[in-house]
């Protein structure tokens, strides 16, 4: 198997992960429980108190020092049995508000913390799923838009008149000459500071599009103006083949691996700046959870370091970003797009 | 020949013309301002008020405002700040400082570590192939983010300073203030390294098999010069270019690396002033940085043009 085919397997299992959050979850991901915050990563054992071997994994659960804020100790600790593909009712999780949901696993009474818990007792792990349903969803979305934003323009730039030509570019200039996070930020700050979280969502999303589109366009201008220059236009054009049938026969195939390209180069960066976004408290916001929400929370250099477990979505990000990457680098080496149907001879030839 | 590069200079002014225009509609139309903030202050009084509102904003239209402002900005005054309390002038040029001074850290570090590196062959080649390509997939911020938590893990083998910079320090606190710069700029430097050394492996590869540095090796031309006179020459142009774009992303490409290391730069205050709605101060810190990043472009324009004959000859 070759590598971007394992990097396109990989990515596609990762992100089932998140699209089926609300199955890999094991608790609400916004249920408050101030018994136990910042509690570490729950261990698991295959063996009982006893030392004997169960198949059943037990989920160690730390115990809370009486009279002390966020103190564990791993004396005593419960061994509470784990239980697997659970519902909400059966297992008595603190799932989501669905009942009768499917859980991959649970236990009775509470929810198991694999990842540890946060200030407010929330469950780590389960945030984890959800935030990166939304950062990703974001990412996506942005870098889609951006990439069709970009290959309308690049298109219209390149077999339009001259001045539409001159007109977009200049645009385009302008756009690329001021610091895209900044002019991000200047954007955003049109919008009230406090706006509610889905809202904050959508601008996140559409100003990230509004403003990523630039580069890309300029390279896909680019490649439409090199097709016009090939020999099989000249020839298209000769026998009375439209701009429209051109562009749909010669240019969108042409451009199809740079717009693939110029996706997977967006979708890092957009996933990114969401984080980076939510982060400086711009972008995602409480209740709703992302990536960047997440990390938000390890703003103060001593959660940092004793809490490590809050910075766990750097951890998964790594992965989607190395697989991405492997994927953009096949992308740049695609042929251009043949349609079966393309070897047809599809307008008349004079008669 | 000339008249080339003027077509170039008058298309960085149209560029700059529009950022301006840019910058300044942003902000005349973000609903709320400084003052929407002061008035929920309990302890002053309405005419206290609208007397503060009055000195900052002398009732003009738009245009003239903006013609107001690109007249006083062109002598390098951006107005008053509302938050701070000075002229956005002396508020800015000690944070450009603190900025220049971390990402042109940042930037050399980059390109001395890329140059050093890209002198490698073989397996160790290989490898640092491998670790910038690992670099590259991970966008900036992240890699600040890993960084940061390396270091803090580290912390108690080698205590770092983390978020107490105080570029303002004295001769005395040099050395102190090295410690200080250390860590956010090998964040900036770790993040611009991967570019580097795509370009230049790339760049060296490329001009290795390139007609003229061929026929200078069958002219058996020893290896000195052939690397001086053909090989450098041959590999200058996209160098040139990033180059270029390293000078105009000097004072734009920390803001995220600022606000997590604590680092009392430019993005750091254009980020407060965007959450206080300090206007005057978001349109001079983007306007400055947009202005560097144009004449950064300009500036590798121009090397370009000393350094490559063809582009002479093509202009003439």
């Amino acid at each position: 198997m070759t590598l971007p085919r394992a990097a396109l397997i990989f990515l596609v299992l990762y992100s089932a992960l998140f699209a089926f959050a609300g199955f890999f979850a094991t608790a609400d991901p916004a249920a408050i429980d101030a018994s136990l915050p910042y509690l570490p990563p729950e261990g698991i054992r295959f063996t009982s108190p006893a030392g004997q071997f169960h198949l059943r994994p037990y989920l160690v659960r730390p115990r809370p020092v009486p009279g002390q804020f966020a103190v564990y100790t791993r004396q005593d600790a419960a061994f509470i049995p784990l239980r697997f593909l659970v519902t909400a009712s059966s297992a008595d999780t603190a799932v989501d508000a669905s009942p009768g949901n499917l859980h991959l696993c649970g236990i009775s009474g509470g929810a198991p913390h694999f990842l540890g818990t946060d200030e407010f007792g929330r469950d780590v792990w389960s945030r984890l799923l959800y935030g990166g349903r939304t950062t990703l969803a974001i990412g996506l979305t942005a870098s889609l838009a951006a990439s069709l934003l970009a290959l309308a323009v690049g298109l219209i730039a390149g077999s339009a008149a001259p001045w539409v030509d001159t007109l977009l570019m200049r645009l385009v200039e302008t756009m690329i000459s001021v610091p895209w996070f900044y002019l991000l930020l200047a954007v955003r700050a049109l919008l009230p500071l406090r706006v509610s979280p889905w809202v904050a969502v959508a601008a996140s999303t559409a100003l990230m599009a509004a403003i990523g589109w630039a580069r890309p366009a300029r390279i896909l201008r680019g490649v439409t103006i090199a097709t016009h220059r090939r020999a099989y236009v000249t020839m298209a054009r000769a026998t009375g083949a439209s701009p429209w049938q051109i562009a749909r026969w010669h240019t969108l195939p042409d451009l199809a691996p740079q717009t693939l390209t110029q996706f997977t180069v967006l979708l890092p960066q957009f996933i990114a700046s969401e984080v980076a976004l939510s982060y400086l408290g711009l972008g995602v916001t409480e209740p709703l959870v992302s990536w960047g929400v997440m990390l938000a929370a390890a703003q103060h250099l001593s959660t940092f370091v004793e809490y490590p477990w809050l910075i766990s979505p750097i951890w998964t990000m790594i992965p989607f970003f190395f697989s991405v990457h492997v994927l953009a680098d096949r992308a740049s080496s695609l042929r251009p797009l043949t349609l079966p149907s393309l070897s047809r001879h599809w307008y008349k030839l004079p008669r | 020949m000339i008249s080339s590069l003027a077509t170039r200079l008058a298309h960085s002014l149209v560029s700059l013309l529009a950022v301006s225009l840019l910058c300044f509609a942003l902000l005349r139309a973000a609903p709320g301002d400084y003052f929407t903030t002061l008035r929920l202050e309990p302890g002053l009084s309405p005419q206290t008020l609208r007397s503060i509102q009055q000195q900052a904003d002398p009732r003009s239209s738009i245009v003239q405002r903006y013609v107001l402002w690109c007249a006083s900005a062109l002598h390098g005054d951006f107005g008053q700040s509302l938050a701070y309390h000075m002229p956005v002038r002396a508020l800015l040029a000690e944070r450009i400082a603190n900025t220049l001074l971390l990402s042109g850290a940042g930037l050399c570090g980059a390109w001395l570590l890329g140059l050093l590196l890209s002198t490698l062959r073989g397996r160790p080649a290989a490898l640092v192939r491998l670790f910038a390509s690992l670099l590259w997939s991970i966008p900036d911020p992240v890699l600040a983010f890993l960084l940061l938590w390396t270091a803090l893990r580290l912390h108690a083998l080698a205590p770092l300073p983390i978020g107490t910079a105080s570029p303002t320090a004295s001769w005395t606190q040099w050395s102190d203030f090295v410690r200080q710069l250390a860590l956010p700029a090998l964040a900036m430097a770790l993040g611009y390294l991967p570019l580097v050394l795509r370009h230049l492996q790339g760049g060296f590869d490329a001009a290795q098999h390139a007609p003229a540095v061929e026929a200078a090796h069958m002219h058996g031309l020893p290896q000195r010069v052939v690397l001086f006179r053909y090989i450098l020459p041959e590999a200058a142009n996209p160098l040139i270019s990033l180059f270029g774009l390293g000078i105009g992303s000097l004072l734009s490409a920390s803001l995220f690396v600022e606000v997590l290391f604590g680092w009392p730069g430019l993005g750091q205050l254009l980020l407060n002033a965007i959450l206080m709605r300090d206007t005057n101060v978001v349109v001079a810190g983007v306007f400055c940085s947009a202005l560097l990043l144009i004449l950064g472009n300009l500036l590798a324009d121009l090397l370009l043009w000393l350094h490559d004959p063809r582009l002479r000859e093509a202009a003439s």
